[in-house]
């Protein structure tokens, strides 16, 4: 079978249950909860609480170290049980009494079975009947904005699924499988203290529905990518007024090439970075439905107070106001973003702080405040305390947070203490984007901007300027950093970031106009856009402004992405929201609307402004070892076999089976003597060889040949010591160096040692020992009795 | 009431019923009657059986080759060398050319020479057989060294001891309680024999050796080895293309060598084919007595007189056993055992036993056996009376020679002797015979082996099953009832010896079974035919081809594979005996066999 079909329906089958269970199922748990509200309400309040619960319940039940499937399984169903058999009065208990009536009629033979089925059927038409009109009236209603939708997340799960190359998109995807895979083993932070999230939510998939970590973890960048788009779509959803021109910067973002390519590279990664991006906008939306629950609780409260019909008022203690639910959406979402990663934290911040100052007049009234800080710090107790308890539990802080903290200029006097996999996470989400496309990705742009072409230190000294001067000069300085980092980083032509600089003078326009329109609220989105955009865009280039940085720009850019297209919708629906008010027609505005959109559709397609999928290889991992990765796991029985490999695997097969490393397998029978012995003791062994090695992390080598030689094999081996020994040629060296040990090995045992897999990159043997007389690997090769003093070296031509 | 039309079509249907009811017993009533040997009309006629064991001869002389290829297999040593008495016969039963070579240096200087050297290692001592170890290797040529060489010359010779795969020699004499026997070199799949002792010296082993059964013992030290360092018994040791088998024992030196050799030239090759017989033969032997004799004992034992307890008692459970283990009955009945007294006997009873074993579809033999002293073919003229008498038409095919000597039964036997109609002559084995395992009279009366007795499966019983049924895929064996009438010992009462014979079956034979079970006549025709065959094979890396000139019908090859497996097969049938054993029916003249990489990824990129 083809694996790239293989693949594909892995996607599907992640992206189902995902969806199932994380917005499906909380949907239907909370569905009186969520009654009366829009569906964009209902997906936030969905995918936030089903988020939160199953995070919540591996990381709760993680600390004392119970994490199996069935506890899990349990703990899902204890709360829609729960609810069920609250609710069984209203939910399934008249049903159950009509279905019983019935039967014991029929039992009694009062009814007869004609009769009894007629009624069944009959019951069953309605249900249909009724089912299929519901369904027909969405359909008509939401026709037009269906195929929007659907087009657009089709294009999305098109773009972000690679179904052709099956390495990883991060060289920390192992680091993460194999913090995952230590929840197995009871082990919540098996490297430190993390944020977890990701981790937890990825578990849960694992252990209940049993599939392998390494699927997840490299698949589920997809599922994660379309939840991050439509997510963004509810967002825009939430702050338009007019029906289809969220779809305007939806398509310019989801569909269209308007982006620098880079931006995007990271989604098809399963990185925590990413997956906290889904709960960043919830923050947000949370935030101005907050005020806006608020303002009509106040309303509602002077309005009874002039009527003195307060003493009907519902006590806070006996309902949940909206302002409290809305407050609790936030704190969970916000919540959500600290467990997932410390950089969607910060980026939350920024917006929730953005939609304060729109809001700024509610912040203003103390309660509201009290309420708010309260809020902050019950949404950070909440990850935190996992990660206390552990902390509190001896459990160490995990060494990519000092890395973190360093980014931000928190420096620690022990940096030294730094785990390798700080690291490497630090390196590979680096090079997870070079992976995709590596435009623009690694080019700092200076506060100085690109055209910035003298430095600081070799000017010479500048006369004393005034503080206009100086004021101006910084300003013109702001401006072409800004320009520059918008230009190299964000937007993928100047003729689109002409189009967006456009867009801000008509929403700095629009603002007075609503204000004049006493559209109060919609002013305070347009400030709110505007500020996030500011402050992303500062974000991105902190050193400008005097500022410390807070994370790194390549990552800062890739928020400031996410979010700079909003205003592009948020003009063109402010322009009908005003000319809605002048020709009160709401129908033509809608229509107006569904034009636009269909227009920038048409422009976006005709125009070839369609992203163009370019994904290479991985440059950590071959097609073919991950393919064999996937067929042994399927196929062998667990503990029963070994993958002698580079480095990639060892995560991916560790809570299944074992792993060697080449490096360790080779020095065992380096300077061969006769009493040298290398077992390995499982039935299966594997050995998967590099026919022509990666530039680890760096794609093809273009300055040397890779493929394996006697050249290559002839060289010293590289010490063992974390990745080098992996890297650059030191890699050239180890394959060629195992390759030519599996010729010689098969030459001496044909029939026991076999090609399992073979390509032109890549080729896996296998071998079938006796468990109980093992082979001895270590054998003279031709290559590991040699003086790598002497001279008879050769070297490279 | 009942319409006339009804009535007649119930009492049409009842009448037809009841005939068919009839019919069978009937049927089987007048096939009884004719008194005859089913299997006669099968057995193989006088001219095709000399054609056989013409062609046989006629093989057996050419496959001595005076300058070995590839294929042929290189005697090395002294032609009187007992294992290379074995190499002949086991070269001479799979029709593999030999050729002789006086020592390892000669065969080793013929680069071109045998590719499958068979050496005593007694033999092995000076450097040059050392070198010659080496060089063979390197030209890809396989040696088996039966026996090591002195532990003496090993210790002082470093050189031999690396070219056996010996790392040091610990021990120059240890004793073993048994061994694990690894799946893989013969049929049978992995086992422990823990009650086979032997002496053997302690050869700790390099790299690049795959151990076939290694010594298994309670003693302490023995348990504290790591499993690698277990004293090894059979090893492969591959210090290049080529293999040296080492087997430190004496097992290549009896009957059951030929298993262990042909487990030896399939792990040469990726893909091995070899022709056998597929046949098991299970007798009784000395069934059914028909005189009632030894009255004492039968009645202090029984209460009944012999006759009696021999249908009454002996056959209900000879025919369960047969039931349950689904072989084919093959009795060879000696109406007396004593031939000087005079005991009286049942005639009536012959008639009885004829249509019983009729009815299992099984086959009467006679058996020369007797506790009396007169001569053979006296004894054999009074068996034939009576046969004369009660089944006139009845022709005995089989004759259970049993431990009697060629000689004694030689000129009784066959075309124009007293038993004419007998083709086939059942004899006891005997290990050390160094004659081939099967075997023709001059006359053209074919000697098979019994070489199980089907009470007793002690450890060296299996081992030796294995390895005959791996050699040749036959299997023969016996129980003897004269026991129970003139009983040795307190074992030989019939409870005991039809428990041991019952209990034996599934632990041991069930690995088999791929092996049909045949009545001695049709075993004899099929290892004529095995004798006679001439066959050639070509492996194209995929695809098996094998061309089988069979003088009688179908033939039977045993295929060894390697990480392979048999996805598709023409002119023939397969059956898989165990994890990569398969049983070959050839039925037409080519057979082409697909095989495929078991072990492969199942998924491949777009």
């Amino acid at each position: 079978m083809s694996f790239n079909f293989v693949t594909t329906v892995w996607i599907a089958k992640i992206f189902i249950i995902y969806t199932l269970m994380v917005v499906v199922l909380p949907y239907f748990v909370m569905r009186k909860f969520l009654q009366g509200r829009s569906i964009t309400q209902k997906f936030v309040f969905s995918i936030v609480a089903g988020n939160f619960f199953y995070i919540m319940i591996v990381l709760l039940w993680g600390l004392v170290h119970i994490t199996n499937r069935y506890v899990l399984i349990a703990t899902t169903f204890a709360i829609p049980v729960g609810m069920a058999v609250k609710g069984r009065k209203k939910l399934w208990e008249g049903h159950v009494r009509q279905t019983w009536i019935h039967l014991r009629r029929f039992i009694k033979r009062e009814n007869s079975f004609r009769y009894s089925m007629r009624i069944f059927f009959r019951w069953l038409g309605r249900e249909i009947k009724s089912a299929l009109r519901r369904l027909g009236i969405f359909l008509r209603k939401n026709i037009f904005e269906l195929i929007l939708f659907l087009g657009c997340s089709a294009f999305v799960m098109w773009y972000f699924s690679i179904t052709n190359h099956f390495g990883p998109r991060a060289s920390d995807l192992v680091v993460h499988m194999y913090w995952i895979n230590g929840v197995d083993d009871g082990i919540l932070y098996r490297a430190g203290i993390y944020p977890f999230g990701m981790h937890a939510l990825l578990y849960y998939f694992h252990a209940v529905f049993d599939i392998p970590t390494v699927r997840l973890v490299l698949l589920f960048g997809t599922v994660q990518a379309f939840y991050i788009f439509t997510m963004f779509l509810a967002f825009l959803k939430e702050i338009c007024r007019y029906r289809y021109t969220p779809y305007l910067t939806y398509v310019a973002f989801a569909v269209g090439s308007y982006l620098v390519s880079g931006r995007y590279a990271r989604y098809y990664a399963t990185l925590p970075q990413e997956f906290g991006m889904v709960f960043i906008l919830p923050c947000v939306i949370a935030l101005i439905r907050f005020f806006r629950a608020v303002r009509d609780e106040n309303a509602e409260y002077k309005r009874m107070k002039e009527q003195k019909l307060l003493y009907t008022r519902i006590d806070g203690k006996r309902r949940w106001r909206e302002s409290t639910i809305q407050l609790w959406l936030l704190i969970i979402s916000f919540g959500l973003t600290l467990s997932a990663h410390f950089y969607s934290t910060i980026i939350a911040g920024v917006l929730v702080l953005a939609a304060a100052v729109a809001y700024i007049r509610f912040i203003f009234n103390p309660k509201t405040f009290r309420r708010l800080v309260c809020a902050a710090v019950i949404a950070i107790m909440i990850p935190v305390f996992p990660m206390a308890v552990a902390f509190a539990g001896g459990t160490p802080l995990e060494g990519s947070l000092y890395w973190a903290l360093e980014v931000m200029g928190v420096s620690r006097s022990d940096e030294t203490e730094q785990s390798e996999d700080a690291s490497s996470e630090n390196t590979s989400e680096e090079n997870g984007n070079t992976a995709v496309d590596s435009s623009g990705e690694n080019t700092k742009v200076s506060a100085q901007g690109d055209n910035s072409g003298e430095t600081a230190s070799s000017e010479p000294a500048q006369p004393e300027l005034s503080l206009q001067e100086k004021i101006s000069q910084f300003v013109e300085n702001a401006k072409s950093t800004a320009v520059a980092m918008l230009t190299m980083l964000i937007f993928s032509s100047e003729g689109v970031l002409q189009a967006w600089v456009w867009c801000v003078p008509v929403l700095l326009v629009e603002i007075p106009l609503m204000w004049l329109l006493r559209e109060w609220e919609y002013s305070r989105y347009i400030i709110m856009i505007l500020l996030a955009s500011i402050f992303l865009i500062i974000l991105c280039i902190p050193d400008t402004f005097g500022l410390p940085s807070l994370l790194d720009q390549s990552r800062a850019s890739i928020y400031c992405a996410y979010f700079i297209l909003t205003g592009l919708s948020l003009a063109a629906d402010g322009v009908l929201v005003v000319l809605g008010r002048i020709i009160r027609v709401r129908a033509l505005w809608q229509f107006a609307s569904l034009a636009m959109a269909a227009a920038f559709v048409f422009y976006t397609a005709e125009g070839g402004y369609i992203r163009v999928k370019t994904v290479n290889s991985s440059s950590l991992e071959r097609d073919g070892a991950q393919l064999c990765v996937y067929d042994i796991m399927e196929k062998y029985p667990d503990e029963k076999w070994t993958i002698v490999s580079c480095n990639e695997e060892r995560n991916m097969v560790s809570p299944v089976a074992w792993h060697y490393e080449v490096c360790d397998f080779l020095e065992e029978m380096e300077n061969y003597s006769d009493d040298d012995e290398m077992y390995i003791p499982t039935q299966y062994v594997f050995f998967f060889i590099e026919k022509r090695s990666m530039d680890y992390s760096y794609g093809e080598f273009t300055d040397v040949d890779a493929e394996v030689s006697e050249y290559w094999a002839s060289q010293e081996l590289p010490p063992t010591s974390g990745l080098s020994q992996y890297s650059g040629t030191n890699r050239i060296i180890t394959n060629s160096r195992l390759y030519y040990w599996a010729q010689e090995y098969q030459k001496r045992f044909p029939n026991e040692m076999k090609v399992y897999y073979e390509d032109d990159d890549f080729v896996c043997y296998y071998i079938e020992q006796n468990e109980y007389y093992l082979n001895n690997f270590a054998i003279d090769y031709g290559y590991n009795s040699r003086d790598y003093t002497a001279s008879e070296v050769e070297t490279y031509d | 009431m009942i319409s006339r039309a009804n009535y007649v079509a119930i009492t049409l249907i009842m009448f037809v019923v009841l005939l068919m009811f009839q019919l069978t017993g009937i049927s089987e009533n007048v096939l009884m009657d004719t008194g005859e040997n089913i299997y006669a009309s099968e057995a193989v006629s006088e001219e095709l059986a000399q054609n056989e064991k013409d062609r046989y001869e006629q093989q057996a002389e050419e496959l001595y080759s005076e300058n070995g290829t590839t294929d042929t297999v290189g005697l090395v040593g002294s032609e009187s060398d007992e294992c290379l008495t074995v190499g002949l016969q086991w070269c001479i039963s799979q029709k593999k050319e030999y050729c002789y070579y006086s020592d390892l240096s000669e065969a080793a200087k013929d680069e071109s020479g045998a590719g499958f050297l068979i050496v005593s290692g007694s033999s092995l001592e000076s450097d040059e057989d050392t070198e010659a170890l080496k060089d063979l290797a390197e030209q890809g040529r396989n040696v088996v060294v039966s026996g090591l060489p002195d532990t003496e010359i090993l210790k002082e010779n470093d050189d031999l001891r690396h070219s056996l795969g010996i790392l040091e020699i610990e021990e120059d004499e240890i004793t073993v309680e048994g061994f694990r026997l690894f799946a893989g070199l013969v049929i049978g799949g992995e086992t422990i024999y823990e009650d086979y002792e032997q002496e053997m010296p302690y050869a700790r082993l390099d790299d690049s050796v795959t151990a076939y059964a290694v010594a298994q013992s309670e003693e302490a030290w023995i348990q504290d080895l790591d499993n690698e360092d277990l004293p090894a018994i059979i090893w492969r040791y591959a210090p290049d293309e080529g293999k040296v088998y080492v087997v430190n024992g004496d097992y290549l030196t009896g009957q059951m060598g030929a298993g262990i050799l042909t487990g030896f030239a399939a792990d040469t090759e990726e893909v091995y084919v070899y022709p056998v017989v597929n046949a098991q033969v299970s007798v009784v032997e000395n069934y059914p007595v028909m005189a009632d004799e030894n009255p004492e004992v039968m009645e202090r034992e029984y209460g009944q007189n012999s006759s009696i307890v021999f249908r009454d008692i002996l056959w209900p459970s000879i025919v369960a056993i047969f039931y349950d283990t689904d072989d084919a009955m093959t009795v060879t009945s000696s109406p007396r055992l004593n031939y000087e007294q005079g005991d009286e006997l049942d005639e009536s009873l012959l008639q009885f036993y004829y249509e019983q074993v009729t009815k299992e579809s099984g086959e009467i033999g006679l058996s020369g056996y007797q506790v009396s002293d007169v001569p053979l073919e006296e004894k054999l003229t009074q068996d034939l009376q009576l046969f004369d008498e009660v089944l006139p038409d009845y022709e005995i095919l089989t004759f259970q020679a049993g431990d009697l000597d060629k000689k004694e039964y030689e000129g009784l036997v066959g075309q124009g002797n007293l038993l004419s109609d007998v083709n086939t002559v059942l004899k006891d084995y005997d290990e050390t015979d160094d004659g081939t395992f099967f075997s023709y009279l001059d006359n053209g009366v074919l000697q098979m082996p019994i070489y199980m007795d089907s009470r007793v499966m002690e450890d060296s019983d299996d081992f030796r099953s294995r390895c005959l049924q791996t050699a040749y895929g036959y299997y023969g064996t016996a129980v003897d009832t004269s026991k129970v009438l003139y009983p040795d010992s307190e074992n030989d009462s019939w409870n005991i010896i039809s428990n041991d014979w019952s209990k034996n079956y599934r632990p041991f034979r069930t690995p088999f079974e791929c092996f049909e079970k045949t009545t001695a006549s049709e075993a004899d025709r099929r290892v004529r035919s095995y004798m006679a065959l001439n066959y050639d094979t070509q492996f194209d890396g995929e695809t098996l081809r094998i061309e089988a000139d069979s003088a009688d019908g179908d033939c039977y090859f045993v295929m060894r594979l390697h990480g392979n497996e048999i996805t598709d097969m023409t002119g023939g049938t397969y059956e898989e005996i165990e994890s990569g054993w398969y049983m070959v029916t050839v039925t037409e003249e080519t057979a082409e066999i697909t095989l495929s990489q078991t072990n492969h990824a199942d998924y491949y990129i777009e």
